[in-house]
């Protein structure tokens, strides 16, 4: 009666145990017989998103770990330690690379601009190493010292497509910021008063209000761009705004000329040019507005799309083109731009 | 160790015994001497059983000594304690064979536990053992396939197999038919003539009683104590005591209450 | 008035309750780790003198409680795998993380689901009977004839139960988070066609083996839990089928209890050591 069933108790115990062992190698126990080489790199910029275990990759190839991070305070350094699988790698003889031959052939490769550098894996905010090499596109490459004191095969980082854009919106918002709206908006009725019948109807208050409606939006899209930027994104969307800006610069050379057409010299010294003065100004506002506006279009065009498919962040499957509605939305805008300058 | 013959084999010094707040037992002294058949005597509840698992050490008394061959159960370590209860056997009220084990597995496990001997060797004796309460040929039955009364023999087997000196034995007959509980009462005496082993038996069956004890004491509830000591038939021809004389003589007051 | 002073009555009386309630639970434990001293030295007698273990009851605790246990386990763990699976993919598709179906089910079957609902069934089975089982020895008196044979009933009784718990839960429980794992990639497959090969690989991504590891040791706990729970109420049930009942119902309400309240504990020091 309280006999056990030696078979099948025998069975369950060695398959339990034998598939437990197995689990362990299919787990990743066997990375610990895998041959590794220590690798390092340095930032200097945040390194948001990148934890020890999270991988490093090869042009996309997983070939390795982060291992360890380390903080340097008085150097401002961070030292993400890392380890290569040596196995990933082949020789041009298509034979397996020792440690080595691994070594010997980073080195060479980093001559020819192997860095490393931070790049997103998809929405989550994590982030991975990338090897890659310095190119025309990216290269905002600051090349930091080998530090002293640590082992290892040494990779200097570069900075990522990321970190430009932010630091281009940085740039650009410290531009906004800087312009002295009251300033204008004194030298713009002062303009007023002395022009009343030229410029009648200077809109000042839409360009401001434009230019609140353009910094909320600016919010909502970094927040969005913070989540979803990739490079290749990133690419088509300059590219954009490039071409957009050609556009709107050749329109504000017109309204340019138109405005110098407007007889403007009649008046006095004083008035032109201080009216100089605020057409410049505005121009520039003009100008750096439809920058903005052109970056958040493709911003908010991104992000719908992204909306719309979530996935394609992930899986890269589709790519649609820009939509009318969006040109028609810059259009509409560039007119009331036009409107404002007149 | 001090087995001499002028150490009584149980001593029972001032015990009280109960559970929690409820004394069942007070003041209760005797001396059972080597040899014969000791009855406990008593009615239905009256702490029959509560006095023998203070005898055997199962239960601490609320204050009092049983002395086994001249030895405190009550004050020894756990160790000495589970050397002094090798050393007696138990039989319980509905046998306590373990349902798990056939009987001839519940009769060898004391041996496969403290005796030295071979497997087959202590199979030999299991099987004698079983045979001395004419139960061969039950050997590999389980106990939830016998009767009462053969559960009771069992035990007795089991209680029996490390060959104790002392035995006790609580309620052999209760629950039996009156002819089983006979032939019980012609094994515990056969036994007794055999062995020449000590016997303690808690019962309220006077057939019992009369067929086999040499001395026994009588536990009343009322008085939470003993109210007789001596050979039952003696008792029942000179104690002073009605409640006695009724007991022993079958009046209605076959209870206590 | 009565009103007011009904009302404070009442009050006092939950306050009594929740009080007793408190020092009901105290008392428990205080009583198990007494249990848990004594089974410890058993436990290294056991280690020092290991023919003293009764084999054959421990081979047959580990069939009752583990091999007879496959097929339950395997059902209730597929289907916490899949039920996991199916709500974790309503909540990923939504963010296109489809994908990550995979280390959700995994890493929560591995680390919570697996381990514990391995040992809600091994309550319910084991944790029950050895209380049953334990009381209605007690109930024959086979418990007093073990102490009087000079036989430890810790010894006799708990350490099988014991040893084949600790040797088959974990087991068990490898089974249990290999199929959860497998209910998962049921749902990957059939809701958000994931290729089965990407699902593989990301749940492989996702284990580690001291994950994988630090679940089996939350099983084993598990196992000395439930096997104390149960033993310690047979060894206190009431003297009647009634007591030897309500043993069995309170193993059962109070292993999940200490259960929980372990896979709390342990949840937070694996979290201190970064699992
Ligand atoms: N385990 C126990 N807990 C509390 N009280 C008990 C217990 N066992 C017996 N009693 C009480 O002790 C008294 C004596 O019981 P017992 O010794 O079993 O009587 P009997 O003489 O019939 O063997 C009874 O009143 C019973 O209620
Ligand atoms: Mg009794």
């Amino acid at each position: 009666m309280i006999e056990a069933n030696k078979f099948k108790l025998g069975l369950f115990v060695i398959v339990a145990f034998l598939l437990m062992i197995a689990s362990l190698f299919v787990f990743g126990l066997s990375e610990m017989f895998k041959k590794k080489l220590p690798a390092f790199s340095v930032f200097k910029t945040s390194i948001q998103g990148l934890s020890v275990g999270s991988p490093v990759k090869y042009r996309g190839v997983p070939v390795g770990k982060v291992s360890r991070i380390v903080v340097r305070g008085e150097e401002e350094l961070i030292i993400v330690h890392m380890e290569l699988e040596v196995s990933v790698f082949n020789s041009k003889d298509d034979v397996q690379m020792n440690i080595e031959a691994l070594h010997k052939m980073l080195e060479a490769q980093m001559k020819r601009g192997l860095t490393c550098g931070l790049e997103y894996v998809g929405i989550t905010g994590m982030k991975y190493v990338e090897l890659d090499y310095v190119t025309e596109d990216n290269n905002h490459f600051e090349n930091l010292p080998r530090p002293p004191g640590v082992e290892g095969c040494y990779i200097p980082s570069r900075q990522s497509m990321f970190q430009s854009i932010v630091k281009l919106i940085n740039q650009s918002l410290n531009n906004i910021a800087s312009i002295n709206m009251p300033e204008i908006s004194k030298e713009i009725s002062s303009v007023l008063k002395h022009s009343n019948d030229i410029l009648s109807n200077p809109n000042i208050n839409r360009t401001i209000e434009h230019l609140e409606r353009v910094s909320n939006r600016l919010d909502q899209s970094l927040e969005s761009v913070n989540k979803t930027l990739t490079p290749k994104k990133i690419d088509e969307l300059l590219n954009l705004v490039s071409s957009d800006l050609r556009n709107f610069n050749a329109l504000i050379n017109q309204v340019k000329t138109e405005i110098e057409q407007a007889k403007l010299a009649k008046t006095s010294e004083a008035f032109r040019n201080s009216l100089g003065s605020v057409s410049e100004t505005k121009l520039a506002i003009i100008n750096t507005l439809s920058r903005l506006d052109q970056t958040l279009d493709s911003i908010t065009e991104l992000a719908n799309s992204i909306d719309d498919d979530p996935s394609s962040l992930l899986r890269g499957k589709q790519q649609r083109r820009i939509t009318d509605g969006d040109d028609q939305i810059k259009s509409s805008y560039l007119k009331s731009a036009e409107n404002a300058v007149k | 160790m001090s087995t001499t013959d002028d150490v009584p084999i149980i001593d029972v010094r001032n015990l009280i015994v109960g559970y929690g707040d409820n004394v069942v037992l007070k003041n209760v002294s005797f001396v059972v001497d080597k040899g014969g058949i000791f009855a406990v005597l008593g009615g239905s509840g009256c702490g029959k059983s509560t006095l023998l698992k203070h005898l055997i050490g199962l239960y601490r008394p609320f204050s009092g000594d049983v002395l086994i061959r001249g030895k405190s159960i009550v004050r020894s370590a756990q160790s000495d304690k589970d050397a002094m209860m090798r050393s007696f056997g138990v039989t319980y009220q509905n046998g306590a064979l373990f349902g798990a084990l056939t009987l001839l597995e519940n009769v060898l496990l004391p041996l496969e536990e403290f005796s030295s001997l071979h497997h087959e060797e202590r199979v030999l004796k299991a099987k004698e053992k079983l045979r001395l309460v004419e139960l061969d040929g039950f050997e590999s039955y389980y106990p939830a396939e016998l009767s009462g009364g053969m559960r009771k023999r069992a035990g007795l087997a089991r209680a029996m197999a490390l060959e104790p000196d002392l035995l006790f034995f609580d309620e052999p007959s209760a629950g039996l038919d009156p002819i089983t509980s006979a032939e019980l009462d012609k094994l515990i005496l056969r036994l007794k003539k055999d062995t020449g082993a000590t016997f303690v038996i808690v019962t309220h069956e006077l057939d019992s009683i009369f067929a086999i004890a040499d001395r026994c004491i009588m536990l009343d509830k009322q008085t939470r104590g003993i109210v007789a000591d001596g050979n039952p038939r003696e008792l029942l021809e000179k104690s002073d005591n009605p409640w006695v004389k009724s007991f022993l003589s079958r009046n209605n007051l076959r209870y206590c209450n | 008035m009565p009103m007011p002073f009904d009302l404070d009555q009442r009050i006092e009386d939950r306050i009594e309750e929740v009080g007793s309630f408190a020092k009901h639970i105290i008392d428990d434990l205080i009583r198990m780790v007494i249990f848990t001293g004594e089974l410890s030295r058993i436990v290294w007698e056991s280690i020092t003198h290991p023919r003293r273990v009764r084999r054959r009851e421990t081979l047959y605790y580990m069939d009752m409680c583990g091999t007879d246990a496959v097929p339950i386990v395997v059902m209730i763990c597929l289907l916490m795998g899949i039920i996991l699976g199916f709500q974790g993919a309503m909540q990923l598709q939504k963010y296109g993380g489809d994908i990550f179906i995979a280390d959700f089910v995994s890493l929560v079957i591995i680390k919570e689901m697996g381990p514990l609902m391995v040992a809600m069934i091994c309550t319910g089975r084991a944790g029950s009977a050895f209380a049953a089982e334990i009381g209605t020895m007690k109930v024959g008196e086979e418990i007093d004839a073990l102490r009087t044979m000079g036989l430890n009933p810790v010894r006799f009784l708990v350490m099988p139960k014991l040893m084949a718990m600790l040797l088959v839960m974990p087991l068990l429980t490898v089974f249990g988070d290999i199929v959860g794992i497998f209910g998962g990639m049921i749902i990957a497959v059939i809701k958000l066609n994931l290729p089965i090969v990407v699902y593989y690989n990301r749940a492989m991504g996702a284990i580690t083996p001291l994950a994988f590891m630090l679940g089996l040791f939350k099983s084993f706990v598990f196992a000395f839990i439930i096997t104390v729970i149960g033993c310690r109420r047979g060894f206190s049930a009431g003297n009647d089928a009634m007591g030897v009942g309500r043993a069995a119902t309170s193993t059962v309400v109070s292993s999940i209890f200490w259960i929980v309240i372990a896979d709390f504990v342990l949840t937070f020091f694996y979290s201190m050591i970064g699992e």
